[in-house]
This record gives C-alpha cells, sequence and structure tokens, in this order.
C-alpha cells in the first residue's frame, strides 16, 4: 500500500496580524522574514499516514509538495518523522488560488507513484481554498472522503472516520481513493528526535516533473481589511468586583 | 433569462442552512436580473421543492430517486452535474456545511470551473454577468475579492453571513431532471454517531461560552458548562481544545469549525487565533477572559477581564443565578 | 565562508522548540514554583533523543558534537533554564567518562547514560574547594583492588538522583603520603548518603545536593586516567561544557528580551506604545547587541571545540563569561522594562532574571574565566 501525503509550505499562520502585509503593488502577502512552515491540516494527513503505515505490513509513506526548491523543506520535515519518500512536484511559486492547478499536478504525481491512498489537509493555511483534495478525487476518478480525521485497515479494505458537522461517521472503501483530513486530537503530528532530525537534511529528495493544467480562480483584488474595535477593560480589583462590573456591563449593553 | 441555481439537500423541512443560501439566491438572482432556482435531491422531493417555491424560487429541479434516499457524494454529485447540465445556471450556490466543502469543488470540476469555498458576499454586474465574491485568507487576516465571469460560477457561502430567506409565494415550475446513471456509493457506512446536543445547538445559540488553551483541562470546561447552560446558551473551543482532547471536535468554534452569531461570545481562556476569531466574529458582543493583558483576542473583543476564569466565571454565575 | 548555521541545525532548532513548546512551555513556571525535578520532562527529553545528544553514536548517542546541543540548550533555556540544565547536566556528569576513560568504561556506562535512563552528575566541588580545584580536601585510599573514598561534595547538580557521578578526590598514598587529584566513575551505592538539597535564588527545580562519601568502596577499575590525572580531566571538562552553559544563558538572554520585545509593543502608556520612547529603544538596542554577541561567540566556541583547535579552550572562557554577563544584563532590564509587571511573579522575567545569576558563577566563575582569558594571551608563567 503506497500512502501519499500531500504537503504544502506556507508562510507561517500564526504570524501575528499586525506583523500581516501586504507586498506593495502585488495580490500576495510579504513574505520577506516570515518563516515557512508545513500546513497545518497537512501535518494531520502526515500523521494519518503514518499511523496507518504502522498498522498495515509493506506499506510505505511517501511525502509529496508542489513548489520551488525551497519548499523542500517540508519534505525534510516528513521524513524527519521517518516518512520513506520524499518527491517534490516542481512548480514556481505561484499560489495564488491556484488549487485547481495543483490538484492537476499531485494527480500526475499520483499516477507516475503508483500511489494506492492519497493524504491531503483539508485547507491550505494560507489561501484557505478547501480545494485541492477534492478535485484530486475528480482528476483521478477515485472514490474520496471528506473530513477525515484517522484510518484504519480493516477487513474489507480501509476504514476510515469522517467528522460530520454534528457527531462522526466510519466508512468502509477500497483503495485507490483519497482522503482529505481535518485535525483531531488522535492526529496532531509526532515530534522528531534527534538523530532523524539530523538525517533527514542528508536524505534524497526526488523530483517528478508534471505539465500544469487545470484551472484556477482570478484574484481581483487583495485586502486587509481595516478593524476597529476598542476593548473596554472591565476593571475591578478581584475576580468578584471583575465578575460584578462584567455582568452590569452586559446588562447595559442589553445583551444579557 | 439566467438562473441562479441553489443547492438544497433536506430532509422533510428546509433547514437554516437552506434558507440562507435561498436568501443569498434570491439577492444575486435580483442583481443579476436572473430567476432564483433550487436544486432538490432525494428519495422524495416534493415537499422540500414545494418549500423552496415558498421561498422564493420559480424553477425546481428535482431528482428523486430510491438510490438517494441518503446525501452520498458521489450519487448527488452525479444528480447535481445533471441538473446543471440541464438548466445550464450562471451562478450554482451551496453553504460552507460537511456536503457543501465537498460537493461544490467536485461539481465545479465536472463543470469545467473552480469553486470558490466560504464566501461572505458578492457584488454582482447586471451589464457583464459578473459576480465578484470576497472569502476571507490567511486565516482571515486579508479580503480577497475573485471575480467569476465565466459560467456557472460555483460557490459555497458562508454559514451566518447571508439573510436567510422569507416566505415569498412564486409560482414554481417543478422539472423533474433524470440523471444518466447513478453510481452507488463507494464508501460502505459501517457507523454513524450524531452528537446529542443536550440544549441549544451551538450555531443557534444566542449565548456561547468558549474554552481555550488557559482552560488547562476538561474538567474545568464544567464551569463553562453551567454558564451556558444558567444562559439558555451553549459551549464552544477553540482548536487547542479540540487537539488537546479536552472536548469533542463538534465544540469547536473557527474557520474550519463552528461558525456562531451570538449575542454574546464569551472567549475563557483563548488567545484569539485568527482562524479561531474567524468563527465567531459575526457576534454582537465579544467578552474575552485571559490572565495575558497582550493575547490577541483583547483585539478583537468589546469587553475584556484581565484576569484568571476561575476567580471571575464563579462570581458571575451568582450573579446570573441572582436574576433568575 | 557561511556564518549562517547548517540546514541541519535550522531543523534541529525547529524540532527542540517544538518539542519544547508542547511539554515544557506549559510547565515552565510551574517547576520553578514547585522546586520539584519534572521526571516527565526528563522522560520526553530522553524519548526524542536529546539527552542522547552528549555521546558518541557508538554508545547510543546521537555523535557527541557540542554545537548541536549548544543549540537544542539555547532553544530550551528560552523557555525554562532549569529544564535546560537536563541535557546540560547530563553532558558534565559523563564528560569526563568520554575523554578519559577506557574503551571497557566507556561500554559499561554510556549507554545507559545516552538513553536517559540512567542520570549522572559531576563531583567536583567541595565546602572548602571551588575555584580552588587544587585545594580540595575529599581522599581514596586504595585498599586492595578498591579505592576508599572520603569527603563531602558541595552544589552538585542532581548528586541526589544520579545514578552515576564523575568523582574528584586525592589518591594518598599510603606510605609516602603524596597526594594525587584523580576522577573516579562512582555508582550510587553504600557509603554515599545525600544531605541538604540548597534552596537557590533560581533555576528551581533543579536538585543541587551535598554528598557526604564515608568510606565508601569504589573498584580500582572505576579510576579514569592514571592516578594524578585528576586536574587535566576537570579542565578538559569544562573546556566542552563552558559553551553550554553559555548556551543556556544565551537562551535565558533571548527569552527575556523576546518577552521585552513584546512587552514594549503592547504596553500602553501616556497614549503610546513604550516601545515609542527612545529610553526603552536604547535599551533593546543595547540588549539585542549584547544578546547577537554572546549567541556568535557561543556558536564560535562549539564549533571551535567540535573542529578541536588549539584556542578552543580560551573561546569557550569568552563565550560562558560574555555570555552569562549579557544574560545579567538583558534579564534585569527586561525587568525594568517591565517596570512593576517585571517585579511580579505573574511575569517570566523575574525568574529568568534568578536563572541567569548562577550562569556567571558555576562550571568556573566569570572571574577564573577571565583568568584563562588572560592567560591566554600572556603565555605561560603568567
Amino acid at each position: 500500500m503506497q500512502i501519499m501525503v500531500c504537503l504544502k509550505q506556507i508562510l507561517d499562520p500564526e504570524l501575528p496580524p499586525r506583523d500581516f502585509r501586504l507586498e506593495k503593488g502585488e495580490m500576495t502577502p510579504a513574505a520577506e522574514g516570515v518563516p515557512l512552515v508545513m500546513s497545518s491540516f497537512d501535518q494531520n494527513a502526515l500523521e494519518v499516514g503514518l499511523q496507518l503505515r504502522e498498522k498495515m505490513a509493506g506499506a510505505t509513506v511517501t511525502a509529496v509538495t508542489v513548489g520551488p526548491e525551497g519548499a523542500e523543506d517540508v519534505l525534510r520535515k516528513a521524513l524527519a518523522v521517518k516518512a520513506d519518500r520524499a518527491v517534490r512536484v516542481p512548480l514556481e511559486q505561484d499560489s495564488k488560488l491556484s488549487g485547481g492547478i495543483v490538484a492537476g499536478l499531485l494527480a500526475g504525481a499520483a499516477r507516475e507513484l503508483g500511489a494506492d491512498l492519497v493524504l491531503c489537509g483539508r485547507q491550505a493555511g494560507d489561501w484557505d481554498g478547501g480545494q485541492v483534495g477534492l478535485i484530486l478525487a475528480e482528476e483521478l476518478g477515485w472514490p474520496g472522503a471528506n473530513l477525515v480525521t484517522g484510518i484504519e485497515p480493516g477487513s474489507g479494505g480501509l476504514v476510515l472516520k469522517c467528522e460530520l458537522d454534528e457527531g462522526y461517521e466510519v466508512l468502509e472503501g477500497n483503495a485507490p481513493l483519497v482522503a482529505v483530513v481535518t485535525n483531531h486530537e488522535t492526529n496532531v503530528l509526532r515530534i522528531a528526535k534527534v538523530k532523524d532530525t539530523m538525517a533527514a537534511m542528508r536524505k534524497k529528495v526526488e523530483q517528478i516533473n508534471v505539465a500544469p493544467q487545470g484551472g484556477r480562480l482570478e484574484l481581483a483584488s487583495l485586502e486587509i481589511p481595516v478593524k476597529e474595535v476598542n476593548c473596554e477593560i472591565i476593571p475591578g480589583e478581584d475576580g468578584v468586583e471583575k465578575a460584578n462590573n462584567l455582568f452590569k456591563r452586559l446588562l447595559e449593553l442589553k445583551v444579557l | 433569462m439566467s438562473l441562479v441555481l441553489t443547492c438544497l439537500f433536506d430532509q422533510g423541512s428546509l433547514s437554516r442552512d437552506s434558507l440562507e443560501v435561498l436568501g443569498a439566491g434570491k439577492s444575486i438572482a435580483a442583481e443579476l436580473g436572473a430567476e432564483l432556482a433550487a436544486a432538490v435531491v432525494g428519495a422524495e422531493t416534493g415537499a422540500i421543492g414545494a418549500a423552496a417555491g415558498e421561498y422564493g424560487a420559480s424553477k425546481i429541479y428535482a431528482v428523486q430517486d430510491a438510490a438517494l434516499a441518503q446525501y452520498y457524494c458521489e450519487g448527488y454529485l452525479a444528480a447535481l452535474e445533471a441538473v446543471c447540465r440541464e438548466c445550464e445556471p450562471a451562478v450554482v450556490l451551496f453553504v460552507t456545511n460537511a456536503p457543501g466543502r465537498e460537493m461544490a469543488p467536485r461539481l465545479a470540476k465536472r463543470l469545467g470551473r473552480t469553486a470558490l469555498v466560504d464566501c461572505l458576499s458578492f457584488n454582482a454586474d447586471k451589464e457583464t454577468g459578473s459576480i465578484v465574491f470576497t472569502k476571507p485568507v490567511f486565516g482571515g487576516k486579508a479580503m480577497a475579492q475573485v471575480a467569476m465571469s465565466d459560467a456557472p460560477a460555483v460557490v459555497a457561502l458562508r454559514r451566518r453571513s447571508f439573510e436567510p430567506a422569507q416566505p415569498e409565494q412564486a409560482a414554481a415550475e417543478t422539472i423533474q431532471v433524470k440523471p444518466p446513471a447513478i453510481p452507488p456509493n463507494p464508501f460502505k457506512l459501517i457507523e454513524r454517531v450524531e452528537e446529542q446536543q443536550a440544549g441549544v445547538r451551538l450555531e443557534d445559540a444566542r449565548v456561547v461560552v468558549s474554552g481555550g488553551q488557559g482552560l488547562g483541562g476538561p474538567e474545568n470546561f464544567a464551569l463553562l458548562e453551567e454558564l451556558a447552560g444558567l444562559l439558555g446558551g451553549a459551549v464552544g473551543a477553540s482548536r487547542v481544545a479540540v487537539d488537546s482532547g479536552w472536548v469533542s471536535s463538534s465544540k469547536q468554534v473557527g474557520q474550519t469549525g463552528k461558525i456562531v452569531a451570538p449575542d454574546i461570545y464569551l472567549a475563557v481562556g483563548i488567545s484569539g487565533a485568527c482562524q479561531h476569531l474567524a468563527g465567531c466574529s459575526g457576534s454582537k458582543v465579544i467578552v474575552a477572559i485571559n490572565t495575558d493583558s497582550e493575547a490577541p483576542i483583547f483585539g478583537a473583543a468589546r469587553l475584556g477581564v484581565i484576569g484568571d476564569y476561575k476567580e471571575v466565571l464563579p462570581p458571575l454565575i451568582e450573579k446570573v443565578k441572582e436574576m433568575a | 565562508m557561511n556564518f549562517e548555521l547548517d540546514k541541519e541545525l535550522l531543523f534541529l532548532k525547529e524540532m527542540v522548540r517544538d518539542l519544547v513548546q508542547e511539554k515544557v512551555a506549559p510547565r515552565a513556571a510551574e517547576i520553578d514554583e514547585q522546586d520539584e525535578f519534572p521526571w516527565d520532562i526528563k522522560e520526553a527529553l530522553a524519548e526524542h533523543e536529546i539527552l542522547a545528544m552528549p555521546f558518541p553514536e557508538e554508545y547510543g548517542g546521537t555523535g557527541g558534537k557540542v554545537l548541536p546541543m549548544v543549540i537544542a540548550i539555547e532553544e530550551i533555556a528560552k523557555v525554562s533554564a532549569s529544564v535546560a540544565m537536563i541535557p546540560s547536566g547530563q553532558c558534565l556528569g559523563s564528560v569526563a567518562i568520554i575523554l578519559a576513560g577506557t574503551e571497557e568504561q566507556k561500554q559499561r556506562f554510556l549507554p545507559g547514560l545516552a538513553s536517559g535512563e540512567k542520570m549522572c552528575a559531576y563531583g567536583l566541588t567541595e565546602p572548602n574547594a571551588g575555584s580552588d580545584v587544587g585545594g580540595m580536601q575529599s581522599t581514596a585510599v586504595l585498599d586492595g583492588d578498591e579505592y576508599i573514598i572520603n569527603g563531602t561534595k558541595r552544589f552538585i547538580t542532581f548528586g541526589n538522583i544520579a545514578d552515576i557521578l564523575t568523582v574528584f578526590a586525592k589518591i594518598v598514598d599510603k606510605n609516602t603520603g603524596e597526594k594525587k587529584l584523580s576522577c573516579f566513575v562512582v555508582e550510587k551505592g553504600e557509603g554515599l548518603v545525600v544531605r541538604n538539597l540548597e534552596h537557590k535564588m533560581g533555576v528551581k527545580g533543579t536538585p543541587t545536593a551535598e554528598l557526604f562519601f564515608d568510606n565508601m568502596r569504589v573498584p580500582a577499575a572505576n579510576l579514569l586516567g592514571a592516578e594524578g590525572d585528576g586536574f587535566k580531566i576537570a579542565m578538559q571538562v569544562l573546556d566542552k561544557t563552558r559553551s553550554e552553559v553559555a548556551a543556556q544563558a544565551l537562551g535565558i538572554a533571548q527569552g527575556a528580551l523576546d518577552y521585552a520585545v513584546q512587552y514594549a509593543r503592547d504596553r500602553v502608556q501616556f497614549g503610546s506604545p513604550i516601545g515609542k520612547f527612545q529610553a526603552i529603544q536604547m535599551k533593546l538596542a543595547d540588549m539585542e547587541m549584547k544578546t547577537q554577541a554572546a549567541r556568535y561567540l557561543t556558536y564560535v566556541a562549539a564549533d571551535k571545540y567540535d573542529r578541536k583547535a588549539h584556542d578552543r579552550g580560551k573561546y569557550s572562557a569568552i563565550a560562558k563569561a560574555f555570555a552569562s554577563d549579557a544574560a545579567m544584563y538583558v534579564t534585569t532590564e527586561a525587568i525594568q522594562i517591565l517596570g512593576g509587571y517585571g517585579y511580579s511573579k505573574e511575569y517570566p522575567v523575574e525568574r529568568m532574571f534568578r536563572d541567569a545569576k548562577i550562569q556567571q558563577i558555576y562550571e568556573g566563575t566569570n572571574e577564573i574565566q577571565r583568568i584563562v582569558i588572560a592567560r591566554s594571551l600572556l603565555g605561560r608563567g603568567f
């Protein structure tokens, strides 16, 4: 069972809003000095893949990214937590809402690798598109399960646990399939160990070239909304006073 | 006349999500000088179809088949694809709920388009027929405006961002659509566990008491439950609390969790990451209780209490009990 | 010539930071307040191979190079100097074995330490012998195939929880009375009494013990090196570990500086964030200059050690003295910037200040470091 996990390198979404700027004259965020990280739902997808591998003899995890050479850092992070292979599909940085194009490239990689299961995060922490995994299912013509929190081997194939708006459901399906992963307490990405972390730098990253095709959306504008909020700090010497003053204020605002 | 097609998956009666998508659809149709239509899918579509007509849809495209009794992606996609090929809408609208998130991108792909998910607002140009949709990006730190001029524009709207439709009887015409094939569900359902929400649903609550990293553990949520219960509200949580296993993920408020817009949103021990704020920014009054005066939540809250929730909530609970 | 950290080290930094954020940050204040050794965090450090870092690979370690250790210790110390003492202490207590042990001794003692299963400690300091190492009074007398050790050691980090200690004592020749300062590997057992844990100003949660050796019998096979090699071994150990103390100081300085910068951006007085006032800006600039200088001195010292550069001793002394002085300066100024809040235990900077002070004292006081530096300039005879 070859498990392919799709990882995206993005600008750190934890950047505080006051440090977030747009590139002058461009519809992209200013990148200089902003750390680059692996998108968080992709981290969850990687953990799901690693846990499934542990339960299936002979399964392998191949970490794949679409991007420029710098994006290989997320592959190295995957290698540090013992992914078996790392593959980059070159694409020069052009990230704006390009989920359609990325899905096409990942589909090409999946076919060339002969993947049986493709895992993606539900949306990237930058453009929040929420597209790639789903379009990938269409591209490959495979079943797609959405909002998956965990996968286990079952008697009749793979057993997937999926989030619903209220609650969850457990499905059984057969590979090949695409699973779009969301966060859960059971799939927080493990932290690597020292030796593996340092060895990751020396491992080989393969390259698969795929011709870009697929659609994208046209961005008309990108703006940082101006927020006018003045927070009124409730006074009080201790918890009781603060609570009383808060209560009073909420009554005054007519929301209680 | 061009069509704005809303996709409805309810069984029985129209949900709040469906009313919102119909309301939005009506506005877009009015701006474009188009007609409002609804696609209804299921084993029995008569009731929902009629209800959609009562809320302003003038054309109902019904795909009725026993195989579609329960929602599953492949089957409903085939149904909607058939509807779209039949009526060639200018706009296809979903709500960003579990089925909508799944269907919008896949349907768009089948129709040769790319969908836009989680839209907050729109601006239509009757002359060109182009609509610009606004969507939050970078965790809500920026707003992207996307021009969708190629038909159909496939869009999933954020919940609680559009006014629900008002009753308005239109002369609704029902068109039965038969898809060429309805593929079976490639997945077998082993188990479905619906969370029994004791009390008010999170998205409908007028008061939400939400807990984050500052709570330190699951047991401290009991205090929040008590306060929420007294106020007839619901308990929410940040992603950190969910990932730490302190509460179930159905309580997660945020960009990828529930979107809530209560009168009071009480953020307890929540630092205020953008992704979380995206889920509660529509609240009338956000109250932050946090020991860290530098926490970003104080930049978004209307009222702030710098203090330990363990010292603030119990007396607040007493005041609420007194009031009752 | 590249003055940036290698990618490999940057990944290590990030990995340690992730681990620290998850396991250490939530407990840093509590560890300081309760002054109890965090066994669970020690387990996490062992599991992620942080405790294996001082050791060569053939004994279960990750290589034993100093620069990666410095990177890791700095990241930990930013959040908790007390927790940073754990890998630092594991190194200090075992380096003597790594540098002076026979193959047999290394095989016997190192793997248990590399896995973190066993803890170690460095038994050099005595109540009457701190900087004056040669003045120590502990004795070791050969009796058959064992040495009988008597004496008292004080301020021994992890002395009470260590399974293995590298202890220094003077071998007394029964006939001539000649004394030779030597080093032994001592395993916890009969004859070793732990007394009095210190109540310290800072680095709380790091138990510091007084050890009483009461006719403790230690196998002669546990002697490290030859009789009389003790002073040389002690100095060699400190040459290596000084960079790690520097790293701890550096982490403390950086942690305090980061906190002060955040505060200066947010705290509003007279209608403006205080970061706009020149008085604050001057302080922050000085803090940053000293911290960055400490950083590069520390990295260079570690790198020189790894390359076995001839001047590595001098550089490790420079790094240790400079970084610890910088940490003291930065934490003091950080408290000042936070004003009343800085003085309160609700904010972490006062803890960082208390944790910084010891860095100027142990593993060779900064005065001793200055003597080492001066002597390296002036040459023999000074």
